[in-house]
This record gives structure tokens, sequence and C-alpha cells, in this order.
């Protein structure tokens, strides 16, 4: 799974980060998975990019490769469904820690 | 007429006193009769401007009634609590007195600021100039590093510490979000690409404006940068954005360098940021600063009528082009001020400057 953050009131505050959900030493990547598995990737690809009505809300970018089939979804800050987004606020803030690390 | 006041207005004034005042004065004088004058006044400039945006651009979209209709400031302040429900309960609403909550203080104090700009230099009555009630959201979600306008409120986190402290600190960022409100009613511009930059930094000449507004500023005085309150201790910067130096108002390690630049010979493309609208609206950004400071004086009275006008121009499509926009900009410039002025060469100077075709 990888994931992107842009937009938001300033240029340049991007995160990033990816994760394997089959790894087994990856902590989170577990939780993740169980989380994902409560969304309906598919139908949110569908009606992707998800636009927002306002503005400087961030823009969520986010490509899982499930079983070999690649769904990918763009959607504005605004337009989160309330099941995808504990998965959201985890990898905001293992990108953000990542982001930390990084020399 | 004398008065011994230190204030001239604060005297018993005669109405017709006040008019003259308001139409002959001096900024300060001028600011200060039209709050003296009050509806009567609103009327006066509803009609300058209209007939200002009717000789520009034709018959307004907003109906005239509506921006005749006697002001009203409307705030609702919400405490989302560190939560996402932007249907928190109000915790401050017009008239209320001080909560004591600066981010619920702070926002109802922009947010009347904002309105007052928006009243007193172009006679609009708020974000649909039909009086809409200005509604925000605070202490949105945790260590939430944003503002963003919805659609219909402006919504605002406290920051992280890391990055941004509390957001409703800036009246730059105030004064953008609700921008963004007033571009929505009398735009539309697509937030995409080019249209969206554009979007960008009209909200940003909005939120510079207001800023400059309540400090009575010249344009050559003001700083002409974004958010410059907020950015957290430790991280190398000076503001969100510098309109007059894009690219330059930060170089972090986390937050990285700057990315706007201020020639479209560096236009960036991307799909990231909606096509790259935080990040492009340095060029018309640029090419506002250059056209305010070369009018000279304060930038609301000629650049930001300029820029008002165009905005509110029906030749204005939703998905402008930079080159479009410049070319409407002109346009308002020569039914303004006449094919000869310095406000047309100023427009045409400006633009080129940053490498946009007229």
């Amino acid at each position: 799974m990888e994931f992107w953050r842009s937009g938001g009131i300033v240029a340049g505050n991007r995160l990033e980060t990816a994760v394997d959900l089959d790894e087994p030493t990856d902590g989170q990547a577990a939780e993740l998975s169980e989380l994902l598995g409560q969304v309906d990737l598919a139908a949110l690809a569908q009606r992707s990019p998800l636009r927002g009505r306002g503005a400087d809300s961030y823009q969520y970018d986010l490509t899982v490769d499930d079983g070999g089939e690649i769904v990918h979804v763009t959607l504005d800050g605004t337009e989160v469904p309330s099941e995808l987004r504990p998965v959201i606020k985890r990898l905001e803030s293992r990108a953000i820690e990542e982001r930390r690390r990084t020399p | 007429m004398s008065c011994s006041c230190r204030d001239p207005l604060h005297c018993i004034v005669p109405e017709t006193v006040l008019r003259n005042i308001a139409e002959h004065g001096d900024e300060r004088q001028r600011r200060a009769a039209l709050k003296t004058l009050g509806v009567d006044q609103t009327l006066r400039a509803a009609r300058v401007e209209t007939g200002a945006r009717l000789a520009a651009s034709g018959p307004p979209r907003a109906s005239v009634a509506g921006a005749l209709s006697p002001p009203s400031v409307e705030r609702v302040v919400r405490n989302a609590q560190n939560g996402m429900d932007l249907t928190a309960p109000v915790v401050r609403r017009e008239g209320d007195g001080k909560t004591g909550d600066p981010a619920v203080d702070e926002a109802y104090e922009y947010l009347g600021d904002t309105w007052s700009f928006f009243f007193e230099v172009f006679a609009r009555n708020s974000i649909d100039q039909n009086g809409m009630a200005l509604d925000a959201v605070v202490h949105f979600d945790e260590d939430f590093d944003n503002a963003f306008w919805n659609g219909e409120q402006m919504v605002f986190g406290d920051g992280s510490g890391q990055l941004f402290t509390r957001l409703t600190q800036s009246l730059t960022v105030c004064g953008h979000e609700l921008g963004h409100g007033v571009i929505q009613f009398d735009g539309p511009l697509v937030y995409q690409r080019q249209s969206g930059a554009l979007n960008e930094s009209i909200a940003d000449c909005f939120g510079a404006m207001v800023a400059q507004y309540k400090e009575g500023q010249t344009a050559d005085a003001a700083s002409w940068l974004i958010g410059s309150e907020i950015l957290a201790e430790g991280v190398s910067g000076r503001a969100l954005r510098d309109m007059a130096n894009p690219g330059t108002a930060f170089d972090d390690d986390v937050l990285g360098k700057d990315p706007q630049p201020g020639h479209m010979d560096d236009f960036v493309e991307t799909v990231q940021d909606s096509g790259g609208v935080h990040i492009n609206s340095g060029i018309p950004n640029r090419a506002f600063y250059l056209l305010a400071t070369t009018l000279g004086g304060h930038s609301w009275e000629s650049a930001g009528r300029i820029l008002y006008a165009t905005l509110g121009h029906p030749r204005l499509r939703a998905n402008s082009s930079f080159s479009r926009f410049a070319r409407i900009n002109l346009d308002v410039a020569r039914t303004l001020y006449g094919a000869q002025s310095e406000q047309v060469d100023a427009v045409v100077g400006a633009w080129t400057t940053v490498g946009v075709e007229l």
C-alpha cells in the first residue's frame, strides 16, 4: 500500500509512506490490513477522484495492491468516509514519524 | 467646520458633512465616515461599486437588491474540541463577549475584520453579498496543521506545535479562507491547475489586503507574507508564502523548500495538490504585488479594485488560465481608468514581468 498526502494551506507539507501489508515484522501492517478490510476500496476507486467543494483541504492518494489487482483512490480530505478515516490517521502518523527520523 | 476632538468624526457631525468626508476625505476619514453613516453610506458605496463593476463588465451576477440590503455581520464560532464534527456546538455568537479561549476569540475578531474589509472597501455584505453568516470551526482534529474552507465553513486546526501553531492567530489566513468563499460565489474558479492557482492567489490577495487594511498600511510598507504568525518555533522560515518573493518563504528540514515559482518559466506541472494550486499561485501573487507597489498607496484602492472587478467579470470562466485572467485584468483597468492610464501600464508591466502572455 502506498500513501501520499498533498495540498493543505501550504505547498510542500507533503507526506508519503508505504506499507507491506503482508510483512510480519511491521507492527502496523496487521492493524492496517484489518482496518482496510472494513472499507470498500473498489467502490471508492470507481468514484475517484472524490473532490470537495472548498479549498485548502488535504488531498489523499491511496494505492493498494489487492492480490495483484491495483486499486487507486484520490480523495479530498472533506470526502473521506468514516470507515476510511482510521486508516488515513494511522498512515499520516506513520508518515510523520518517518519524516522525523529521516536525516 | 472645526472640531477640537482628536478624532474629527467623534463630534456630532451632520450627515451631509459625513457624506462629503466619505467622498473626499483621506482613507482614515473615509472609513470612519462609512461606519458612522451606516446603512445610508452602504447604499451609496454599493451604488458606486455596482457602477464600477457594471462599467467594467456589464450586469452584476448577484442581485443589486441584495447588494443594497442593510448590512448585518453575523458570526458563529464552533468548538470541535479536537474532534472532526463540523456541526459542533456554537460557543460564540454575534454580539457575545470574549470567551477567554484564544482560538475562539481570534476567529471571531478576524472574521469581523474580514467582513468589515469587504463591506467598507467593496460594499459587499458577506461572502454571498446577502449577509451570509460567517461560520467558523476551531480546535478541529488533533495536531491539525491546516485550515480550510469546505464550501460553507472556515475550519481551523490548532497545529501540531512541530510545524504550525494555532492557525486562528493569523489574520491573513482567516482572510484567505473567507476569500475562498467570496471566490466561490463570484467566480467560480475550478480548484484545479491554473484556475485553481488563480483561486488560491486571489484568496491570498484578499488575505493580504485585509491585514493591510486593518493596519492602514501602504503597499510598499506591507510585508506581503501569508501566515507569518503560525510557524512553530524551530521551523526555518518566515511564513507560509511570500507574495513579493515567491519561493523564499521557508527552507526547512521537514517542510522542505518553498516550491512556489514567481515566473511562468518555472511553472510546475504536477498532479499533486490539485495540480499545484498552492505552488503556481506564486506567479499571480507576484503579479498582484507588482501591480500594487507600482501604483503605490494602499493595495485595495486601485490594484484591489481591478482584482475584484476581474473576479466578478462575466468573461472569467471557471477554467480560466493565467493569460485569460490577465487579459480581463487589462480590460477592467482600461474601463475603470482609461486606456492611457498608469493603471493600465502597471497591469501590463506586472503580468509581463511574471511571464504571463496578455
